[in-house]
């Protein structure tokens, strides 16, 4: 057998195995350049007021809304088909949906604060997903609301 | 979401500084999207590399806002001011298509 027959019988490997190594690589390059940037802009809010406490003091208040979708990286669907045979903690997919969190509120404390709020107050976080039946797209939706206060 | 009307919106059960009226009841407003080919050609390669699915971020955004207008316009062609304690939820109708949903409270607010 040549080397190009070896190739194109093992092409399904091949391929599997090369986006595999593509979605790692790419997949945990993203996590850590999202993880430095929610680090930086979180610091950036300073004293900016989030609580989840449903009383809201203030001059004004306003529903303010911060969402973000999250695509699961080829790598880590394959290792979460491996992980669900033996069941237990997905370590990968529960950093992905805090990061997802975390940017969501981000997004509504930025929201709030370009508008020269104090704080946002009662802040729900809610998720669904957003996956077709096949699996092959999909992603999940990470939602957090919540009701800006002006001193 | 900046919301340009007059009507006051909050997911507090409470305005501080204001008294409830009156209470008109539960207001809502739905939308159902269906994903878009072209966005879903761009997810599936997102979906190899990992991150966020902008195109689905916006899609969403958009749609909540129309529920969240719909909402407001029930709210307002009942003669309510304000719409507290609103809830925000998403479904899977079915596969490829979400439904966004708000709904509150209408009041009148003095």
């Amino acid at each position: 057998m040549s080397g190009t027959e070896i190739f194109i019988t093992l092409w399904p490997l091949i391929a599997t195995l090369g986006l595999m190594a593509l979605g790692l690589t790419t997949g945990t390059i993203i996590a850590r350049r999202e993880e430095r940037d929610l680090d930086r802009r979180e610091a950036g809010l300073g004293d900016f007021r989030l609580g989840t406490v449903p009383q809201a003091h203030g001059s004004r208040v306003q529903l303010v809304t911060g969402s973000t979708v999250v695509g699961f990286d080829y790598f880590r669907r394959i290792a979460l088909f491996f992980r669900k045979l033996v069941g237990g903690h997905f370590r990968m997919h529960e950093n992905m949906m805090m990061r997802a969190r975390r940017e969501a509120v981000l997004r509504m404390a930025e929201t709030a604060r370009a508008d020269g709020a104090a704080g946002v107050c009662n802040i729900r976080l809610v998720s669904s997903n957003l996956a077709s039946s096949d699996s092959a797209m999909g992603g999940c939706e990470v939602m957090a609301y919540g009701t800006a206060v002006w001193d | 979401m900046q919301n340009n009307t007059d009507i006051l919106l909050t997911n507090t059960d409470s305005v501080p500084g204001r008294t409830i009226e009156r209470h008109i009841g539960l207001v809502q407003g739905n939308v159902v999207r269906a994903k878009h080919v072209g966005r879903d050609i761009a997810a599936s390669f997102k979906n190899i590399v990992g991150g966020e699915l902008r195109g689905y971020t916006e899609l969403l955004e958009e749609s909540r806002r129309d529920a969240i207008n719909r909402m407001t316009e029930d709210a307002r062609a009942r003669g309510a001011n304000a719409v507290i304690n609103v809830r925000l939820a998403t479904s899977s109708v079915t596969s490829g298509a979400s439904e966004l949903y708000a709904y509150g409270t209408a009041v009148v607010l003095r």
